[in-house]
């Protein structure tokens, strides 16, 4: 059940990016990496990987002419933080390592994007804007992702999971 | 078999992600793209969402701005009826101008304000979902007779193409897409160049060449050549102007003059026209009885 949940809240907040954050500049959230950690770290790395290619395809697909580059980026994401879970690299009940998972996993989608534009469009990206833009670009990602996911683990035990770490670590 | 793949579970996993994102992007690669199944479903699925959202909160600020934020209203209610009755004036000189356009514009086949009839007008409902790209969804599609690749401008000049459509919404790829190209003119001393996107707010002007004539806050408008956009409209003003790695080309930059970001209603139109005839003659002015 939390697993539809958690699907329908990372849709919603997908269409929240597309709509509401597009109308004051395009900057928000990327709910296809929140999605692609959550899934990879509560539910383990194949869970991840497949939300990390469904929530990427539905990005690209929403992007228009680069089917497959955020597909790829999400669901290395989705993959690497199911295995980091699997073999005990990280602690889950530290919202450090939720953090730092979101800070990562937003600083390596900018670069894959950047690769693929360089190589196939020619469009160099300067170091420190390129820089700033990842800042900017994790803070909004770990603002929106706390918000999510404590709400998501908050509701956990209600419907059926166990309660979290993580959760309890925020009270 | 299965010990195998245990043993090797995670590289075979990430090799297998590589490989199928490998085979979509090379597809993509391929020159000029039709929209696919995938695309033509999640703008079918999401662009509802989007469109209550957008319109939920546009209707809120307008709520808000005109019904509850009304400081200085009556005190700029006297200035615009001034402002009026001057332009009630201007608008009347002006109506004589554009009767005796329209009787030269008769003489000319191709001028770009008839290729331009027959738009569309189109909301936008959504924008792109990353921002490494710089796409826009319009509320009008394949049953208002949107076709891709199809123009889009607004009333400060160009603002794109549709590489998309649906049937109730179409995609439009803005000029500041890294994947737009559009031929253009300096508008002062008709120097060439070619404008492309840089995912941002602003524009590369490549190929402008050292011996051109151009200088800062520059025009530059669409050439018309390649026969996707039509000559004439306005792109936008040169911010950046200086002397570029080879010795052949100048490095520029452009702002366009759409605020792209900030984009609410826009005009689709077919370019070129399907039938390329000059229209009949606008309605007979008094002057000529």
């Amino acid at each position: 059940m939390i697993f539809f949940v958690a699907a329908a809240a990372f849709f919603a907040l997908f269409v929240l990016q597309t709509s509401v954050f597009g109308m004051f500049g395009g900057w928000g959230p990327d709910a296809a990496l929140l999605a692609a950690i959550f899934f990879g770290v509560r539910h383990n790395k194949y869970p991840g990987l497949q939300a990390g290619i469904l929530a990427g395809l539905l990005q690209d697909a929403s992007s228009h002419g680069i089917i497959g580059i955020n597909l790829l980026a999400k669901g290395l994401c989705g993959l690497a933080s199911g295995w980091l879970m699997e073999n005990h690299l990280v602690d889950w009940k530290d919202a450090f390592t939720w953090i730092a998972l979101i800070f990562i996993g937003t600083a390596f989608n900018q670069f894959v994007v950047a690769e693929y534009f360089s190589a196939f469009y020619d469009l160099q990206t300067p170091f420190w804007p390129a820089f700033w833009k990842c800042i900017g670009q994790s803070l909004i990602n770990i603002t929106a992702g706390i918000v999510m996911f404590s709400a998501l683990l908050k509701i956990e035990p209600l419907l059926g999971g166990r309660r979290s770490g993580f959760t309890s670590a925020i009270d | 078999m299965n010990r195998l793949f245990k043993k090797y579970e995670n590289i075979i996993l990430l090799v297998c992600l590589l490989i199928f994102s490998a085979i979509l992007l090379s597809n993509n690669a391929r020159g000029q793209r039709h929209t696919t199944i995938i695309e033509r479903v999640v703008l079918a699925v999401v662009t509802p969402f989007q469109d209550v959202i957008t319109s939920g909160i546009r209707n809120m600020i307008l709520g808000w701005n005109q019904y509850f934020y009304l400081v200085g209203t009556a005190k700029e209610n006297v200035t615009l009826r001034k402002m009026l009755r001057e332009q009630v004036f201007k608008n009347n000189i002006l109506r004589e101008e554009l009767k005796k356009y329209r009787r030269v514009e008769a003489l000319v086949s191709q001028s770009p304000e008839l290729a331009l009839k027959g738009g569309i007008v189109a909301v936008v409902v959504a924008w792109d979902a990353s921002n490494s790209a710089k796409t826009i969804v319009v509320d009008r599609g394949e049953k208002d007779g949107v076709k891709n690749g199809m123009v889009v401008i607004n009333h400060f000049g160009l603002v794109g193409r549709v590489v998309a459509v649906s049937n109730r919404d179409a995609r439009v790829l803005l000029l500041t897409d890294a994947r737009s190209a559009v031929d253009a003119y300096v508008q002062r001393t008709r120097a060439r160049a070619v404008v492309v996107g840089r995912n941002s707010g602003q524009c590369d002007v490549k190929y402008l060449s050292v011996k051109d004539d151009v200088k800062e806050g520059d025009v530059l408008i669409s050439s018309g050549l390649g026969g996707i956009f039509p000559a004439g409209l306005q792109l936008g003003k040169i911010t950046l102007l200086e002397a570029g790695s080879s010795k052949l080309f100048s490095k520029a930059e452009m702002l366009p003059s759409t605020n792209l970001d900030h984009l609410e209603e826009v005009i689709v139109t077919q370019y070129p026209l399907p039938e390329n005839k000059p229209e009949a003659v606008p309605e007979k002015t008094e002057s000529e009885h």
